[in-house]
């Protein structure tokens, strides 16, 4: 469980950009996939903070 | 290929043959012609073995001393056999006993002398010292001991039958000799310690005796102990028996020797025999004589018998001599006993035999006699022990299968490799006829859908596959051990300065592509230093050493403490920018606009660096072990830079291709024979797994959006060999890359029929994958191999390399936790919150450069850090996921799903080990950047395709 969620950020940083941008825009799709990255790595980091050491 | 070209390729194959015959026929007569002279060449192995019968025998020595007690598992015949025979002192003496050396000279195949030949014209001749061990080290790889619970087998695979014969010979008798001399010296030692204690205890008793005669004697007239005069002169002596135990060493001396010449005598006989019999019949004169010449070898010679006589009447005449003397003292002693026992009692005066200095003499005396008396009785034991274990060491130890002269030998197999050459004549015709059509143009049948492959192309095909034949049957059999790595004597070093004008000048002279990818392959081809664990070293390491270590590793000057890598792309990175300042169209002349966010990614990546840098410096962190961490790192933007000027656009992505696949292939290779060759694990650096799968994902991607006979072709070619490479190279993080890397494609790809159907196949056989998986969790058998990879990548528990990782990620975590925000900054090691193992003897920087790179990034830059970091990758990942959505050209559309799958392994190989500190991780991510830069424009991923009127066109532009 732990290494699932450690190896999640890698599956972010591939499939949020990836993740097929259909907006015709691509500053706005752009702007949407590093808006999603960033919160992946937040929310990765509370991840760890709270729900790691529990499961670990 | 679409399935109706497939019959169509099938015609078109047999027409070019029926129409180029000619060219067929000589290109099949050469193959064919290769195929023999190959089998003529190719080294043969002869096996031999034979097997011992080791057991207990505890009947003899239980009746030879009923009274001792030995455990069972004391006696253990077949106790660290294969530790002594494979132990280097053996095989050098084997080596020296059968003159392995000489036979190696004279058995050495034509393939191995030609070897040899080139090794010397490299100037890597091989002394005779090399020669043996280099033999010691190919005994050690060949000749095997297999310990069972009563048996020892010893054998061998060689390249040479009669050697394996007498190798074998020789190791089973040095082990039988080896074992006897063992059980019987330890008992020989044990006497020679009893003797020594013996001697002392009787001139203890002896000392004692005069003290206590002294005592007595001064008490006065009437109080003269009761001795008879005879006895009070001293105590019993003999010193007979000195002498008749050194008489007694020397003749078992005499004897060992006298047997050990017998033994050898005989097994010189019984290999001559042997090699004789499998030559000549039983009546041939030679024969006879040697069989008789066995037959009185194996009687014991009249001069042993009678040493044996002499030692057993010896041995007899010592322990009588020893029982009388220790009775005559047991008598002396009984003589001192206090007089009040045996006469009248009389009135006490001070030299009263009560008194206090007789009495501690009488029981001074008594006790060093009862010393002497026990050490003789242990000394007429052992004597018999060992007498016991001489006679018994023939039922403890019986050769129950002797090695035999192998009749034939057990490799190469012939039909084996009659077939390949079959199949080696027969492409070779195929290749011959394809080459004429191409070549004549007359190439008329039915082309479905592209080009028949080029002469060129061909013909690299031809000796490419050739050559990695050749070098693998090398592999499979090496005859010889590589040398240990050298470095290049005093005449290579005088090519340094024309080698250097010459970087130089093409360096200032020609396009950058023409020195940047040189360079990128040179790092990826090229070993670093540590290859093959220091075993092995190919004949161009020392190129890979001066560009991927220090420099003043390799030449001495002390200043030069960078690497040449370094060196040479900073020096690049200043052309570039001289080229862009002064106006220069040499790189730009029609490069591709860039995406400016990518640019600002890159920066921002720099930036972020530096800040974190500075970060750890000013909380006083270590500049040396900064710079350990963040070298490689800190040339990202960097190589992007040079390779931004390089390729131009989507014209260059076929060179930067087959940099990767060509690197990848000579790697494979590589790996195969150093795994061949040496006894090394993993035959090349962790780093080449991301390599050799980013040469497959670039053929994989290529037949999935340009599937033509040519494409497909060349990845039947490459892909093959690069999973050969990474078998060889033994890391299991390259399947996981290559798997996550398919998937990824295979997401990528477009929802077609037959995808969907794969998906929904995939997702039905998800159950029983789980199922194998849970049933192959714990098994050991090959069936559930996959199974049990997939566990030991998963299961924290699974090994002690499992639970360390498992203890340094949460190490890593714990240290995000105390601080979040900027980490603790380069230059600091991670603070230790559970203790692991300490690995600092083998890797002093295991603190400041974890396994976990991804860990040790959010560790040392927190989160900021890292996003600012690591921001460059998704960046990349979107423009090149967008221009594989809006590129129509097959090409393109490869290129950018090879750019998604680099970064891809890349980030996997920083989860699994230290991707963050490897060239071949920032040369694939800085392609896959410069893929993801150059695509865009071209498509109308990125505001609109458009070409550089300028000089800024390679620079990084607003896009």
């Amino acid at each position: 469980m732990g290494k699932a969620l450690l190896l999640s950020v890698i599956v972010a940083f591939i499939a949020i950009p990836a993740l097929g941008w259909r907006e015709p825009s691509p500053v706005k799709a752009l702007k949407r996939a590093v808006f999603f990255v960033v919160g992946f790595v937040a929310l990765y980091y509370c991840a760890i903070r709270f729900a790691l050491p529990r499961i670990w | 290929m679409h399935a109706s070209s497939l019959p169509r390729a099938l015609l078109a194959t047999a027409g070019a043959l029926r129409r180029q015959r000619r060219a067929a026929g000589a290109a099949g007569a050469v193959a064919a012609a290769v195929a023999a002279l190959a089998l003529a060449l190719t080294p043969a192995t002869w096996h031999s073995d034979a097997e011992l019968l080791a057991q207990r025998a505890p009947v003899m020595p239980a009746l030879g001393h009923p009274g001792r007690t030995v455990p069972p598992e004391a006696d253990a015949p077949t106790r660290a056999a294969a530790e002594h025979v494979l132990s280097h002192e053996n095989l050098l003496a084997l080596v020296q006993e059968t003159d392995l050396a000489g036979s190696f000279r004279r058995s050495r195949s034509p393939l191995g002398r030609l070897r040899d030949a080139a090794a010397a014209l490299l100037g890597r001749r091989r002394t005779e010292r090399d020669e043996v061990e280099g033999l010691v080290y190919l005994l050690q790889r060949r000749l095997y001991v297999v310990p069972g619970p009563q048996t020892v087998t010893i054998g061998i695979d060689w390249p040479d039958g009669p050697s394996a014969h007498r190798l074998v010979r020789a190791a089973q008798r040095r082990f039988l000799e080896e074992r006897r001399a063992q059980e019987l010296s330890l008992i020989s030692d044990t006497i020679a310690i009893l003797d020594r204690r013996a001697a002392a205890a009787e001139g203890e008793t002896h000392a004692a005796f005069e003290a206590l005669r002294g005592a007595v004697a001064g008490q006065g007239t009437g109080a003269g102990p009761e001795l008879p005069r005879a006895r009070r002169a001293s105590l019993p002596r003999d010193p007979e028996i000195g002498r008749l135990r050194t008489l007694l060493s020397s003749r078992q001396a005499q004897l060992e020797r006298l047997e050990a010449a017998q033994r050898s005598q005989l097994a010189e006989a019984e290999d001559r025999l042997a090699e004789l019999t499998a030559v000549f019949s039983e009546g041939y004169p030679d024969v006879q004589s040697l069989r008789s010449s066995i037959a009185s070898l194996a009687q014991e010679p009249a001069a042993a018998q009678a040493l044996h006589a002499e030692i057993a009447a010896l041995r007899g005449e010592v322990a009588r001599r020893s029982l009388a003397l220790r009775a005559a003292r047991a008598q002396a002693a009984q003589v001192a006993k206090p007089v009040s026992s045996r006469t009248a009692p009389r009135p006490r005066s001070p030299s009263d035999p009560e008194a206090p200095a007789v009495h501690y003499a009488r029981d001074r005396l008594r006790s060093a006699a009862l010393v002497d008396a026990t050490l003789a009785q242990r000394m007429v034991d052992t004597n018999v022990e060992l007498d016991v274990a001489s006679a018994a060491f023939k039922y403890r130890y019986a050769v129950i299968r002797p090695a035999t002269l192998p009749r034939e030998p057990i490799g190469p197999t012939r039909p084996l490799l009659l077939g390949a050459a079959f199949l080696c004549t027969l492409a070779a015709s195929l290749l011959a006829a394809f080459a004429a059509e191409a070549g004549a143009g007359a190439a008329a049948g039915p082309r479905s859908n592209g080009r028949w492959p080029s002469l060129r192309t061909l013909g690299a095909a031809a000796v490419l596959t050739f050559a990695t034949m050749v070098i693998l049957a090398q592999a499979a059999a090496p005859l010889a051990p590589p040398a240990p790595p050298r470095w290049p004597d005093g005449p290579a070093w005088a090519l340094l300065p024309a080698a250097l004008a010459g970087i130089g000048w093409a360096t200032w002279k020609l396009p950058i592509r023409r020195t940047a990818l040189p360079l990128m392959f040179l790092m990826l081809a090229l070993e670093a230093r540590g290859s093959a664990g220091g075993k092995w070293a190919s004949p161009w390491a020392p190129v890979g050493y001066l560009l991927n270590s220090n420099l003043n590793l390799s030449i001495p000057v002390r200043a030069l403490r960078f690497s040449g890598v370094d060196a040479l792309l900073l020096a690049m990175s200043g052309v570039i920018l001289w080229r862009l300042l002064s106006g220069s169209r040499l790189d730009s002349e029609g490069a591709v606009r860039t995406p400016w966010p990518l640019h600002l990614a890159a920066l921002a990546s720099t930036a972020t660096l530096l800040l974190l840098v500075g970060h750890g410096l000013a909380r006083g962190g270590d500049l040396q072990q900064t710079l350990w961490q963040v070298h490689q790192l800190g040339f990202l933007p960097v190589v992007f830079f040079v390779l931004l000027a390089a390729i131009r656009g989507p014209q260059d992505f076929p060179a930067l291709g087959k940099v990767f696949v060509i690197a990848a292939l000579l790697k494979a290779v590589l790996a195969s024979y150093v795994r061949g060759a040496v006894e090394v694990a993993a035959p090349t650096t962790h780093a080449d797994s991301m390599l050799f799968v980013a040469a497959a994902c670039v053929m994989l991607a290529l037949v999935l959006e340009h599937r033509t006979p040519r494409t497909l072709g060349w990845c039947l070619l490459v892909v093959p060999l690069v999973a050969f490479g990474i078998k060889m190279n033994n890391r299991r993080l390259a399947w996981v890359e290559l798997a996550a890397a398919v998937v990824v494609m295979y997401a990528l790809c477009p929802a077609t029929r037959l995808k969907r159907a794969l998906t929904r196949g995939a997702l039905l056989l998800l159950p029983v994958f789980a199922l194998y998986l849970a049933a192959g969790w714990n098994a050991h058998s090959s069936f559930f191999g996959p199974a049990v990879k997939v566990r030991t990548l998963l299961d924290p528990k699974y090994d002690r390399s499992n639970e360390e990782r498992e203890v340094e990620n949460y190490n890593l975590v714990s240290n995000l936790r105390e601080r979040p925000v900027l980490g603790t900054g380069f230059g600091h090691p991670y603070q230790l919150f559970v203790q692991p193992d300490d690995i600092s003897y083998i890797f002093p920087q295991w603190q400041f450069i974890p396994h976990n790179s991804v860990l040790g990034l959010l560790a040392f830059g927190g989160i900021a850090g890292f996003t600012g970091l690591w921001l460059v990758l998704p960046v990349t990942v979107f423009f090149a996921a967008r221009a594989y959505r809006r590129s129509r050209v097959p090409m393109h559309r490869a290129a950018a799903l090879s750019a998604v799958a680099a970064v891809l392994v890349y980030l996997l190989q920083c989860f699994g080990d230290m991707g963050l500190v490897e060239w071949h991780g920032i040369f694939l991510v800085a392609s896959a950047m410069v893929v993801a830069a150059r695509l865009p424009a071209t498509c109308g991923a990125w505001p609109a395709p458009r070409t550089s009127r300028g000089p800024q066109g390679g620079a990084p532009s607003a896009g």
